[in-house]
């Protein structure tokens, strides 16, 4: 009879890995291995004799450091469940007390992310995204060139006000209809390639505009407001950020289009499809108008009484509103907040002020960037290069995580005023134009099926350069003219 | 004769005669009826197994010397033939009944190291009235009775492995007209056989249609697979291989075997090439085609209206099955003790090549240790290798 049961259910559903065994043991003892290296170098540090210039509680928030950098960079365990340890391991060490350990969770950062999860929730869910998206290619998408370019502004602007993966997830089917409509051979069509390329860089051009478009800004902002009290307003930091989104978007078209010369005469197909959602969207609902008010009305607030009043409590003070009047139910926003994503930054927040107030990140910045630096320019020039490098095999607010508590140490060192850091270290972690795996929008990007990846790596080599020497150029001689001065007068 | 192949073949090929003076000598004498009865399982030097015939007429004779047994013969040399030998004696638990009454040895057979146990009914092709034209047995097997149980099959494994006769399975399917090839059928055994002893376990069926079961042949637990294509040449193949040409078909053995040897081991995926029904040109054209595979061909030999090639052309075939394994890098030493056929290893003999490494570590597998060694690298290597592919049931299977 067992028999019969197992025939009848045909066979295992297994694969069976035919690569050398060498590679397979190779393969299957990373994890192992690297969770015992992490672990063998908190005992080591944590055992170890405080380094000259370090205090006990110091070399101890060395130790955590240590064993969170190795599992956040290998991703052995997920990010989340890294800052997890962090926050059983602060108070175990005795770094920092239980009680305040905990208390960081409580972080406004955190809260503004989880505000900023809702809305973009809300947005989604209420249609309101896609029908700006839709309306934006119907007016301005009616030849190639400016359907392409309609698309790589369109995810860019999106982004101003949503997390850049949320707007990529949005407009990858858009994207693909419109691949397929024109009947785009797959990795043959140069504007097959173009079209998802501009939907990728143009998140993440985006993304990086305003305090909205991801959690880096906002995890850099509360890092930074845990270790010296200070902080940054919505207005201050879009005001930071918009020459180089400006110049991105330049350069970002220039490389697309001379990497990938349009090679279509006519995209009236995509016409008949933009114009079919359209009429299937109709007039814009109730809900969705009374959305986009709140929308607005939460936007200007943020801009006028940021400071005063708290980001995060205007963010979840529109989120109340829209629940207040049912605009939502809780059960169409649930499945769009990402609490691990909020239990990441918790334990990076209260893992970075606890090495900025042991001295430990001081400590660091000491033994490695202040022997390569000699001034601000080329601290800031060293620490950008950094984030825009591990941002491409890291996420990028891991990367904020690592950098952060090192950026702020090297600051007090040479100087700087702190809070520019969190621009240096959160904006090029933003940036990863290169690989798939460097941010979830080219990971869809890549998905389609239409670029390969060399379509992606020479491209955004390209795009890495000019988005490193745009954003040290902009710092240099920019962020002065709105008060932000590298070196201390 | 100092080439026990040599004589492994000649001995399977004409079958030996048993001198009248043995009678009575229990390691000989064979209970009447049985299918046990028409054979000898002897252990010729260089522990070389061979199951030869046991017939009125041959150039072979059995005779005993006192202290053991010798096979004595004209194989057209200077001297006559005289070599001792060894004849394994038949295991008691093949005269016995497992609790639902089946007769033991209606399931299972002995061959040197393997446990051989067929708990199909009957060879496929013969109930379709379609057996290989060369066979013998399956085309003489009963058709009339059921598939055993799987609880009797495992009351077989435990009876012999309590009397030491063998320490490998080797279970035969004869079921070919399913998607699985026999593997499905065979499923509920091996897993039975896994989960109650610790055995490696080699199995002999047909090619599914679908790849993923030979997938999950390997992940149940099979350590070794054959598909037997018993002749290269395609005219051949479908003049002899009647069941196989009409069911399967001959490309689909050769795109299984490759299939197979890209998921099994090196040397554990092997098939029966017989010697003398088709040109020996053919026959060397095929194992060099298998071995290109990563397939191990074995060299068989039937009695009956097929005539071994002439010693000057058997010796380059089976020197060149050697030969052609070893170049290919294929392991040599999984494929042993086969009743008639002749392995890679065991045809180094006609390459005049020592394969000394090889010798060695089959005798190091051969040991109790040695054995539990392989058995335990075999497992560990599937638990690294097999992966489940979303279901979790699947998964924790292996």
């Amino acid at each position: 009879m067992a028999a019969l049961e197992e025939s009848a259910r045909g066979p295992y559903r297994v694969v069976v890995d035919t690569r050398p065994m060498w590679r397979i043991l190779a393969g299957r003892t990373y994890r192992p291995v690297v969770l015992l290296v992490g672990v063998l170098l908190f005992a080591a540090l944590y055992g170890m004799e405080p380094r000259p210039g370090l205090a006990p509680a110091g070399q101890k928030a060395l130790a955590v450091f240590a064993i969170c950098m190795v599992y956040w960079v290998t991703n052995v365990v997920p990010l989340m469940v890294t800052s997890i340890l962090a926050m059983v391991l602060l108070p175990l060490t005795g770094v920092l007390p239980a009680t305040e350990t905990y208390a960081l969770f409580g972080n406004e950062a955190v809260f503004f992310i989880l505000g900023a999860f809702i809305l973009a929730a809300t947005l989604i869910k209420c249609g309101l995204s896609t029908r700006i998206a839709v309306t934006i290619l119907r007016r301005f998408g009616h030849t190639p060139r400016t359907l392409l370019l309609s698309l790589f502004v369109m995810n860019a602007l999106l982004s101003f006000f949503m997390s850049e993966h949320a707007v990529a997830a949005m407009t990858f089917p858009i994207t693909v209809e419109i691949a397929s409509v024109l009947r785009l051979r797959r990795l043959e069509s140069n504007y097959g390639r173009a079209l998802f390329l501009a939907m990728a860089w143009g998140t993440q051009i985006g993304g990086i505009a305003t305090l909205l478009g991801g959690g880096r800004a906002p995890l850099a902002i509360g890092m930074l407001r845990e270790a010296t009290g200070q902080s940054w307003s919505f207005l201050q930091w879009t005001l930071a950020a918009w020459p180089i989104v400006a110049i991105l978007m330049v350069a970002g078209w220039q490389v697309i289009v001379r990497c990938f010369p349009i090679d279509i005469a006519s995209v009236r197909d995509a016409d008949v499809v933009i114009e079919e959602k359209a009429l299937r969207m109709g007039r814009p609902s109730v809900r969705e108008r009374a959305i986009g008010l709140i929308m607005l009305a939460t936007l200007a607030a943020w801009m006028v009484g940021g400071e005063d009043f708290g980001l995060a409590s205007i963010a979840l003070g529109a989120v109340v509103v829209i629940f207040a009047f049912g605009l939502l139910g809780w059960s169409d926003v649930e499945p769009y907040v990402n609490w691990g994503v909020l239990l990441m930054y918790g334990g990076a927040i209260a893992l970075g002020s606890a090495m900025t107030h042991s001295g430990a990140s001081r400590w660091i910045a000491e033994m490695t960037v202040s022997h390569w630096a000699q001034s601000p320019f080329a601290v800031v020039a060293i620490i950008s290069a950094f984030g825009i490098l591990l941002t491409e095999a890291m996420s990028h607010s891991a990367v904020v995580a690592l950098l952060m508590p090192v950026a702020l140490g090297i600051a007090t060192q040479f100087h700087i005023d702190p809070r520019l850091m969190a621009p240096a270290v959160a904006l090029p972690a933003g940036l990863a134009f290169t690989l798939p795996v460097g941010t979830p929008g080219n990971a869809i990007a890549y998905s389609s099926g239409y670029l390969r990846l060399r379509d992606m790596l020479l491209p955004g080599s390209l795009m890495v350069a000019i988005a490193w020497g745009a954003f040290n150029l902009v710092a240099t001689y920019y962020w002065p003219l709105i008060g932000l001065r590298l070196s201390a007068s | 004769m100092t080439n026990p192949a040599l004589l492994k073949v000649l001995l399977a090929a004409n079958g030996v005669r048993v001198d009248p003076l043995l009678r009575g000598d229990p390691t000989v004498d064979r209970p009447l009826g049985s299918s046990a009865a028409t054979r000898l399982d002897l252990v010729l030097p260089d522990a070389v197994r061979v199951s030869a015939p046991i017939v009125e007429r041959s150039p072979f004779l059995l005779v005993g010397n006192g202290r053991g047994h010798l096979v004595e013969g004209e194989t057209g040399g200077a001297t006559p033939l005289r070599v001792a030998v060894e004849v394994t004696p038949l295991p008691r638990f093949l005269g016995r009944r497992t609790r639902s009454g089946m007769p033991m040895s209606r399931i299972a057979a002995v061959r040197g190291e393997h446990l051989v146990l067929s708990p199909a009914a009957a060879c496929g092709f013969s109930v379709h009235g379609a057996p290989c034209r060369f066979c013998v047995e399956g085309a003489r097997s009963a058709v009339d009775r059921e598939a055993a149980a799987v609880e009797d099959v495992v009351e077989v494994v435990r009876a012999a492995f309590e009397e030491r006769a063998g320490s490998d399975v080797y279970f035969n399917s004869g079921v070919f007209d399913a998607e699985d090839g026999g593997i499905g059928f065979l499923t509920p055994y091996v897993e039975a056989v896994r989960r109650h002893f610790d055995t490696l376990v080699a199995v002999q069926v047909h090619p599914p249609r679908a790849n993923a079961w030979i997938d999950h042949a390997y992940a149940m637990g099979v350590d070794a697979l054959s598909f037997n294509l018993e002749i290269f040449d395609e005219t051949a193949f479908e003049r002899h291989c009647v069941g196989r040409a009409r069911y399967i078909g001959r490309d689909r053995y050769l795109e299984a075997l490759a299939y197979a040897a890209r998921i099994f081991p090196s040397g554990t995926v092997w098939t029966d090439l017989v010697l003398g029904v088709e040109p020996v040109a053919s026959t060397l054209a095929g194992i060099d085609a298998l071995t290109a595979l990563g397939v191990v061909p074995v060299v068989s030999i039937v009695r009956g209206d097929h005539a071994l090639p002439p010693p000057d052309e058997l010796g380059p075939v089976l020197a060149g099955l050697y030969r052609a394994v070893r170049d290919r890098g294929i392991a040599l030493g999984w494929v042993r003790d086969l009743a008639l056929g002749v392995s890679p290893l065991e045809a180094r003999w006609f390459a005049g090549d020592g394969a000394r490494l090889a010798v060695a570590m089959q005798h190091v597998t051969r040991s109790r240790l040695g054995g539990a060694a392989a058995r335990t690298l075999a497992r560990f290597r599937r638990r690294l290798r097999v992966r489940g592919t979303g279901d979790p049931a699947d998964v924790a299977r292996h």
